[in-house]
């Protein structure tokens, strides 16, 4: 599709003999188309193959269609099971087994990527085969890793009937790695900066008097005297007739 | 400034470093060289010194009378630093390193007197000192020619213009070596004798020696160069060739002091722990000496490095280095003068290993150790051990406890180091003075390499808590020739093997093994091994497997992780698989051992935020070739993926450390040219999702929730780092950090703590806990280095391991130097002070007691008088 655009374009562009400003238009074209490409990378197929037993042999359960990883846009088509698969299924759970999924991403240009995932097979029964996949992608948008996720994750030995292990209800979710921490030098800077601005600057409190910033300190002191003056004024008058001397 | 104040505070209440006093208290350093390259023993009566130049490219000297280090330089790392020659003369010692770099050395203290760089390729060149001229010879075949150049020792000027000495023999398989002033050459059959440092006309000697494929240097003594081609000894005495012919690998070449006759020291092991010394005389085996080791030694090659020769009736000593690593030091006499263990240089495994009750507890417990014996068989026991308590009481010698000085101590810090080298041989260390216990060469083995770094796995199956059954551990090495499985299972505490010395051959390629954690009736815990079939085999084979069981297997290069399900029938079923499509550079999974106290941390507004505490959880690391360093948290038993962290412009050497509900890691950042360090922490959050019990299987969307944070590591280099780890867990950990400088750093959790607040408000130190604010570099204390002023090269790797004590914690750091100390991260809150005053504590005591008891006479008296009136 990309290509036939391009081509398009270009062929416009020889047409209309002003070619500068359509291979200006072609190149913007192409970043678009480019840029439309990296976006829809996530655009390929998930081949789902489970065992229904213990033995190797897996069957085929469906394929997902992957649209676009950021949106988790995703399509399933999946086959329902057939009596005969139910019977298998409800037989693994029974025995507290596993029940197994290999998953084959098939990329164009790339080789197949065969990941395996498993759950245990009562909660896929007891969850009614309603599941969803958790999808690692790696920091190229690679998948790396797939795990399956029934819906009830505990068993509790409730009854399910045949009825309901018919057809499976699927979900899948992409998740990107996170970006790795970086020493915060930056805001750790600016607050130095901001410390030594106000520093600098000098609080504003400083700016009162010495009563007003100490006061609370001088009446009690005020205070004191007054009450030992007050009790003691033989003392007092003793202190005064020295000071008149 | 007053946030620095507190900061200073804070840094100081966390250090724990020591007194000048407490140095050599708990801690002990051990300095080795690594395995012998060249030699050299200085005989002079006032000096007596040996100077040695090392495969692990260092220089030093030792004492020869002991053979301790009175000096060691440590040379660039690697192959670049690899000395190629090594020489010494005329007061000083001179080495020359695979880069290019001359250096000229005091040998009295190991001081640099000279270094130049050689503007030659150093491959092709043979070196030569003479007199104050260094010699370099290129040897062409191209041109026919040897070229010499000249230089002066001291400045690396050149002295004299390139002599050339035509040599039209010279071929393309010719190969030449020197030895003091002679070099010499092997072309087809003949070994050619040139003597590059004589002016004038060059004089060439020859000497067909048809069987001979390889020429080799031989020790010798000044002015009787030799060489070994073939079985033939070649011995250049005053410009004429003498030849013997000796059926020994290893020679050294001599003179009798009067009678000038040319005399041969050969070196021959018999035994793991005995070798032959035998002296000939122009091919007359003149003595032949047994000596007996106190070490175990490769038997296979035994080489004799330098001698020196006194008496008419040649009395000589000699320096030997083993295939194994070991120095030895003796007299041709029959003596072993001293034996030094280079192997410990090459440590890839140690464990800390608790030693036996003491005979009398021993007793005890064997008295309540068979619940089926009859009254009568009970009865006796009792007595028995009743008696051996009275005899011990008592302290009467009796034959039957010997004390014995390897016994547990009540706050379990005595105990035994065993390491396991890279070589094959085996070592138990006492951890309280470092001396060794017993060595053990396991030959024909090598280790298994994952990653590139070497290992070989230690299981220890059985403590030494089961008396009387006595403890075990299994060692697994591969053949050096099949590369199959060999399990050496050994009592760690006399060293005794128990399948012999060959050990237990287990016939197939061991991919995985891993020890299982249940016991069988034996008390002995199997191993679980895993064959390239990936078919399970249990050593013991009745070990019991738990269930279920997982196992998971990495394969490095390609990035893939694979989880298996053990079947009831021991077969493999695969579960999961990941597949990064990166190398994986590192795995951290976490301590076995390590316990966890506290579920949650409580944060300054009283609410508990619980750690993700996943004992399944392994940490994957790979690293892509456009330097995007991946970390990856893996749940093993689901094959979940919990966490991809990325960090892009990155460069190794990584270090990762995983323990609790953190990861801490180290890498180079190329964006900015530092080390840093970042952490991660988990938590489940302010609930509990399963309080009881944690299963990897009852698996949901839940996500832990990660805390991150990076710092700046203001160091060059990071050779290893550690967690400290303590019985209960309930001391906060450490983080033990080995430098380039050659110190390790123990850097509280709490400056690593990704939760450091950017602003710090009142609230959150109102509760008494010390909140640090964030700061983007760590502090590099220098009262926080536990190895003080001791320098250690080249750490390798770092050990740490709980001791009975909860406060302590014990390290073990290995390299070219080995030290081991003991750190309290929470300071040694159950532990005395050393300098507490007993003396003092009795007296007060006593004064009380007596206090009390005349006080009490006189009330009583008091009463009584009071009664009669």
């Amino acid at each position: 599709m990309a290509e036939i655009k391009i081509q398009i374009s270009r062929f416009a562009g020889k047409i209309n003999m002003s070619s500068f400003i359509y291979q200006i238009e072609s190149l913007f074209g192409t970043l678009l188309l480019l840029f439309l490409v990296q976006t829809c990378q996530g655009a390929y197929e998930i081949k789902l193959l489970h065992y229904l037993d213990d033995s190797n042999f897996s069957t085929t359960r469906g394929v997902v269609e992957v649209h676009n990883v950021d949106s988790n846009d995703v399509t399933f088509r999946q086959h329902p099971l057939n009596p005969g698969d139910i019977k298998q299924l409800k037989a693994l759970a029974e025995k507290d087994a596993f029940y197994r999924m290999d998953i084959v991403i098939q990329q164009t240009n790339k080789k197949d990527i065969v990941l395996s995932t498993y759950a245990k097979a009562c909660s896929m029964v007891e969850s009614k085969l309603h599941d969803s996949f958790n999808v690692y992608l790696d920091h190229n948008n690679n998948v790396v890793g797939i795990s399956l996720l029934p819906y009830e994750n505990l068993c509790s030995g409730k009854h399910v009937t045949d009825a309901d292990l018919a057809a499976f209800r699927s979900k899948m979710y992409f998740y990107a790695p996170e970006n790795g921490p970086v020493p915060d030098t930056l805001s750790y800077i600016q607050k130095i900066e901001r410390e030594r601005e106000a520093r600098e600057k000098g609080g504003p409190k400083d700016n009162r008097s010495f009563l007003q910033k100490y006061w609370m300190y001088l009446v009690p002191l005020a205070i004191f005297l007054a009450v030992s003056g007050a009790a003691n004024p033989d003392a007092q008058s003793g202190g005064g007739g020295g000071g008149a001397r | 400034m007053l946030k620095y104040l507190l900061l200073a505070v804070l840094c100081i209440a966390q250090t724990h470093s020591l007194y000048e006093d407490q140095v050599g208290k708990f801690d002990w350093k051990q300095s080795y060289v690594g395995k012998l390259k060249f030699s050299h023993i200085d005989s002079r009566a006032n000096i007596k010194r040996i100077y040695v130049a090392s495969e692990d490219n260092a220089v030093a000297s030792l004492s020869l009378g002991s053979g301790t280090l009175l000096w060691r330089q440590v040379l660039e790392k690697g192959p670049q630093g690899a000395i190629v020659y090594f020489h010494y003369g005329a007061n000083s010692l001179v080495t020359v390193s695979f880069n290019g770099l001359i250096r000229v050395w005091n040998p009295n203290d190991g001081s640099l007197l000279a270094g130049w760089t050689l503007p030659l390729n150093i491959r092709h060149v043979k070196f030569m000192v003479d007199g104050g001229n260094f010699y370099a010879i290129e040897v062409s075949s191209a041109i026919k020619t040897v070229l010499v150049h000249t230089y002066k020792l001291a400045s690396g000027s050149l002295n004299d213009v390139v002599k050339k000495i035509p040599a039209t023999w010279l071929t393309e398989s010719t190969y030449c070596e020197t030895n003091q002033n002679v070099l010499a050459c092997l072309v087809q059959g003949s070994v050619k004798i040139l003597f590059p440092s004589s002016g004038g006309q060059t004089q060439i000697l020859e000497q067909s020696v048809p069987s001979a494929t390889f020429l080799t240097p031989v020790s010798s003594a000044i002015g009787l160069p030799s060489f070994k081609a073939g079985n033939v000894v070649i011995t250049v005495n005053n410009k004429n060739i003498e030849t013997s012919q000796i059926e020994c690998n290893s020679v050294h070449v001599d003179k009798t002091e009067d009678t000038n006759k040319v005399l041969a020291i050969c070196v021959r092991p018999l035994s793991k722990s005995n070798i032959e010394v035998d002296i000939f005389i122009s091919q007359q085996k003149i003595s032949s000496n047994n000596l007996q080791l106190k070490t175990q030694i490769a038997q296979s090659d035994i080489n004799v490095q330098s001698c020196f020769c006194k008496g008419s009736s040649p009395s000589c000593f000699c320096i030997l280095s083993s295939q194994d690593h070991t120095t030895l030091f003796i007299s041709t006499q029959g003596k072993v003068v001293w034996i030094r263990e280079e192997a410990l240089t090459s440590i890839i495994s140690a464990e800390f290993l608790d030693l036996p009750v003491s005979d009398v507890d021993a007793a005890i417990e064997k008295e309540f150790d068979n619940q089926e014996c009859g009254y009568f068989e009970m009865f006796t026991r009792r007595l028995m051990s009743q008696f051996y308590q009275i005899q011990t009481l008592l302290s009467i010698e009796s034959p039957a406890f010997k004390s014995s000085a390897l016994v547990r101590d009540k706050f379990g810090l005595h105990k035994l180091i065993l390491s396991v080298t890279s070589v094959g041989k085996v070592f138990a260390m006492d951890n309280l003075s470092g001396k060794i216990l017993w060595t053990l060469y396991l030959a024909n083995v090598t280790p298994y390499s994952v990653t590139g770094k070497q290992f070989a796995p230690v299981f220890v199956q059985r403590s030494t808590r089961y008396v009387p059954y006595p403890a075990q551990v299994s060692i697994l090495f591969k053949q050096s020739t099949s590369k199959e499985g060999v399990l050496f299972t050994l009592d760690p505490i006399t060293g005794q093997l128990i399948h012999g010395d060959q050990g237990q051959k287990l016939g197939y390629q061991v991919e995985l093994s891993t020890l299982l954690p249940g016991v069988n009736k034996n008390h002995l815990r199997g191993i679980l091994l895993l064959d390239s079939n990936n078919q399970i085999h249990l050593e013991p084979p009745s070990s019991p497997v738990p269930k279920p069981y997982f196992i998971y297997k990495v394969h490095p290069q390609f990035g893939v992780l694979t989880g298996y399900f053990v079947q009831e029938d021991l077969k493999l079923q695969k579960v999961w698989e990941l597949n990064f499509g990166q190398p994986v550079v590192h795995v951290a999974s976490k301590n076995p051992v390590e316990k966890v106290h506290s579920q949650g941390r409580v944060l300054y507004d009283r609410s508990v935020l619980y750690k993700y505490l996943n004992p399944n959880l392994i940490a994957v690391a790979t690293h892509t070739p456009d330097n995007v360093f991946s970390i990856h948290l893996v749940d093993v038993v689901s094959g979940n993926l919990v966490e991809s962290i990325i960090h892009k412009r990155t460069m190794g050497p990584f270090h990762m450390v995983h323990s609790e509900n953190w990861l801490v890691y180290v890498y180079f950042n190329e964006k900015t040219r530092r080390n840093e360090v970042s952490t991660v922490e988990m938590f489940e959050g302010k609930t509990q999702s399963n309080s009881t019990a944690f299963s990897s299987l009852s698996k949901s969307l839940f996500k832990p929730i990660l805390d991150k944070q990076s710092y700046i590591l203001p160091v060059s280099q990071v050779d290893a780092i550690k967690e400290t780890i303590t019985e209960k867990g309930i001391t906060s950990k450490h983080i033990l950090i080995a430098l380039g400088t050659g110190s390790i750093l123990e850097m509280p959790w709490m400056f690593l703590d990704p939760r450091r607040p950017a602003q710090v408000t009142p609230d959150m130190r109102e509760e008494g806990q010390v909140v640090l604010e964030y700061t983007p570099e760590l502090p590099i204390l220098s009262e926080a280095i536990i190895n003080y002023n001791q320098t250690l090269y080249g750490i390798k790797n770092i050990h740490t391991a709980p001791s009975g004590l909860e406060s302590t914690c014990f390290v073990f750091a290995h390299g070219l130097d080995l030290f081991y100390t003991r750190v309290a991260p929470s300071k040694t809150f159950d532990i005395l002070k050393e300098d507490f005053d007993y003396a003092l504590i009795c007296l007060v005591l006593g004064a009380l007691i007596v206090g009390t008891v005349v006080s009490k006479k006189l009330a009583s008296r008091k009463t009584l008088k009071q009664a009669w009136k």
